[in-house]
C-alpha cells in the first residue's frame, strides 16, 4: 500500500498498482524503494486526487503504455474518440476537468491527459471564436480594427 | 511571477513573449516537469506548495484563469486534436491564443490538424502553416474581410474575395511592359473547370513584378523570370490540387457522414436496448434511423446521450403505444366483420362498431377475448 498526501493535508491509502498509473509517483516509489513514508503531492487536492484515483484504480490492471506506444501514437490518426467509461467519468464541470487536466500533467498519467485534452477539444470544436470565448469565459482583448486585420494576417508572429 | 488571466490580457498586460525555444511536444516519460510554461511564461510549479492550494476553488466566471495557468505544452496537446478551422477560430479569440498559435513553435500542432483532414493537399513550402489554413478554411474576405463562402476563392491568386472587391483588385487589362511579363502572372481558372475564361490578372501581384522590373538589371530579370515561370507552374498545379478538394468535398463529406450517422445510429440502438426497449427496436429500426436526432453524422458522445436520451424515449413509447393502438384496430375490425358476417339477413342497415360492440349478443359470441378492455380503447 501508498500512502499518499495531498496540498490539503488529506491522505490516501492505496493500492501499489493504483499509486503506479502515475509515472511520478511509480518512479519515486522506484527510487526510494519500500517505504512507509507518505508521498507529498504539493500539486493535488484532496477532491482532485480522489478523482483521479477513480481513474487510476478502473485502469490498474491494464499494461502501461510503453515509450513505442507513445511513438506509435504520434503516427497514427489522430481521433476525439473516448471510451465509454472514460466519458462518463469526464463529465465533470469545467472547473475540475481543468485540475484534473493540471493533476494528470503533473502525476504523468499520459492516457489521463489524454482523455481530459481531447475532452476539451471536442468542447472547442466547430464553434466560432465567439463561441470559444464563451464556453471559457474569456474576454475578447482584440479592438474591432485589430480583429478585422487578424483574419488577413495569418503569417508567423514577429518575436517581439 | 504573477499569474495572469487570459482575460487579464484585456486590460492591457499583454505579458512577456512564450519563449521561443521549441517547447517538446511529447515528454520522455518518468521525466516530470519541474516547471511549466503558461500563456505568459515560465511558472514554478512543484515546490510551490502553497500556491497551489490557491487554485482549488475558485467563482465560476473565473474560469479563464485555468486557461492561463495550464501548461503551453497542455494547450499544445490538447490543440492537435482540433481541425484546422477550429485552430483558425481559436487564434482569434484573444491575443494570448494568438501569441501561441501564429508562432513557428507551433507548426506542429497545425501539422497534426492538417493530417487528420482526409485528402487535403500539403502545405506548400511557400505559405506557413496558419496561412494555408486561412487559404484551405477561411470565411473572411482576404481584401476586406467580409464574411464570403468557400467557393470565392481565387485558387491561383491564394486569395478568397468578396463579391465587391474583384472590381478593384482584379483586372484583365494588363500591358506587357517586356516581353514574357505576363508569364510571370498567375491567372485564376486554370483546370479549375471554368469554360469561358478570360486571362485576368491579380493587380497587386502585377505591381510586385513591375516593381522587380525595375529593381533588377537585365541579366537578373532573365534569371529571376526563369525561376519565377517555374514558381507560377508549381503554384498553380497545387491551387488546382486545393480546388479540386473544396469541389469534392461533398462527395467525401457524404461518405464520411454516412459513416458518422450509422454509426451513431448504432450506438443509440445500443443505448435504448439497455434501456430495455429492445424488442420495440425491431418494430421501428427504419422510423428510428429517421429520427431527427438520430440522423446526424456526428459520434454520439454521453453529453449528446444525455441531452436526447428523453425525446427519444418519449418517441419510442409514442410510437409503440401507436403500434399497439393500431394493431387493437386491426383485430377490432377483424372480430366486427366476422360477428356481422354471422348475422342473420335483414332489412335493417349493419350495426355500427360500436353497436356491435355493446350488444349483449357480441359479447357473448364469444369472438371476445381475454383482450376485451383494450378492444374497447381501440374503438
Amino acid at each position: 500500500m501508498v500512502n499518499l498526501v495531498t496540498s490539503d493535508n488529506e491522505s490516501f491509502t492505496v493500492e501499489k498498482a493504483v499509486a503506479s498509473r502515475s509515472v511520478l509517483i511509480k518512479n519515486m516509489l522506484e527510487d526510494v524503494g519500500e517505504s512507509d513514508q507518505p508521498i507529498p503531492l504539493p500539486n493535488v487536492t484532496a477532491s482532485v486526487l480522489k478523482k483521479v484515483l477513480e481513474y487510476c484504480d478502473h485502469h490498474k490492471n491494464e499494461p502501461m503504455p510503453t515509450s513505442e506506444d507513445l511513438a506509435a501514437e504520434d503516427t497514427r490518426k489522430r481521433t476525439t474518440d473516448i471510451g465509454e467509461w472514460d466519458q462518463k467519468f469526464i463529465q465533470v464541470d469545467q472547473e475540475m476537468l481543468f485540475e484534473i487536466i493540471l493533476a494528470a500533467n503533473y502525476l504523468d498519467i499520459k492516457p489521463l491527459l489524454d482523455v481530459g485534452c481531447k475532452t476539451v477539444a471536442n468542447m472547442i470544436k466547430g464553434k466560432t471564436p465567439e463561441e470559444i470565448r464563451k464556453l471559457f469565459n474569456i474576454v475578447n482583448d482584440f479592438t474591432p480594427e485589430e480583429e478585422a486585420q487578424i483574419k488577413k494576417e495569418n503569417e508567423w508572429a514577429e518575436d517581439r | 511571477m504573477p499569474k495572469k488571466s487570459v482575460a487579464g490580457a484585456a486590460n492591457g498586460n499583454a505579458g512577456p513573449p512564450v519563449e521561443s525555444s521549441q517547447p517538446e511536444l511529447k515528454k520522455e516519460p518518468g521525466q516530470p516537469k519541474k516547471r511549466r510554461k503558461t500563456v505568459y511564461g515560465v511558472v514554478e510549479s512543484s515546490a510551490a506548495g502553497p500556491k497551489s492550494s490557491k487554485r482549488t476553488r475558485r467563482a465560476r466566471g473565473r474560469l479563464s484563469t485555468f486557461l492561463a495557468n495550464m501548461p503551453v505544452d497542455v494547450l499544445l496537446e490538447i490543440m492537435t486534436h482540433l481541425t484546422p478551422k477550429d485552430l483558425l477560430n481559436l487564434s482569434r479569440t484573444t491575443k494570448a491564443f494568438r501569441n501561441i498559435l501564429l508562432r513557428p513553435f507551433s507548426a506542429g500542432v497545425w501539422r497534426a490538424s492538417f493530417s487528420q483532414v482526409r485528402g487535403l493537399p500539403k502545405c506548400p513550402e511557400d505559405l506557413c502553416e496558419p496561412q494555408y489554413a486561412n487559404y484551405m478554411f477561411g470565411d473572411t474576405c482576404d481584401s476586406c474581410g467580409d464574411p464570403v463562402s468557400n467557393e470565392d476563392v481565387y485558387w491561383t491568386f491564394r486569395k478568397r474575395l468578396c463579391v465587391r472587391c474583384p472590381k478593384t483588385l482584379i483586372s484583365s487589362q494588363v500591358e506587357e511592359p517586356v516581353p514574357g511579363f505576363l508569364s510571370l502572372l498567375h491567372t485564376p481558372g486554370l483546370g479549375t473547370g471554368y469554360t469561358s475564361y478570360k486571362a485576368s490578372y491579380y493587380m497587386p501581384e502585377v505591381a510586385q513584378m513591375q516593381e522587380k522590373l525595375q529593381q533588377l538589371s537585365k541579366d537578373d530579370w532573365e534569371l529571376f523570370m526563369k525561376e519565377r515561370v517555374e514558381y507560377v507552374k508549381r503554384t498553380s498545379e497545387h491551387a488546382r490540387a486545393c480546388s479540386m478538394w473544396v469541389e469534392y468535398g461533398w462527395l467525401r463529406r457524404a461518405g464520411e457522414n454516412k459513416e458518422l450517422r450509422e454509426k451513431r445510429f448504432r450506438s443509440i440502438k445500443a443505448r435504448l436496448s439497455d434501456l430495455g426497449w429492445a424488442t420495440e427496436l425491431q418494430h421501428c429500426d427504419l422510423q428510428l434511423s429517421k429520427h431527427k436526432l438520430v440522423r446526424q453524422p456526428r459520434a454520439l458522445t454521453e453529453r449528446i446521450w444525455n441531452n436526447i436520451r428523453d425525446p427519444l424515449v418519449s418517441w419510442i413509447a409514442e410510437s409503440r403505444a401507436n403500434r399497439l393502438a393500431n394493431r387493437r384496430r386491426i383485430v377490432v375490425s377483424r372480430l366486427y366483420f366476422t360477428y356481422v358476417k354471422e348475422l342473420q339477413p335483414s332489412s335493417e342497415a349493419w350495426p355500427t362498431l360500436a353497436v356491435v360492440y355493446a350488444s349483449s349478443e357480441f359479447k357473448a359470441s364469444g369472438l371476445v377475448n381475454a383482450s376485451a378492455p383494450d378492444l374497447k380503447a381501440a374503438l
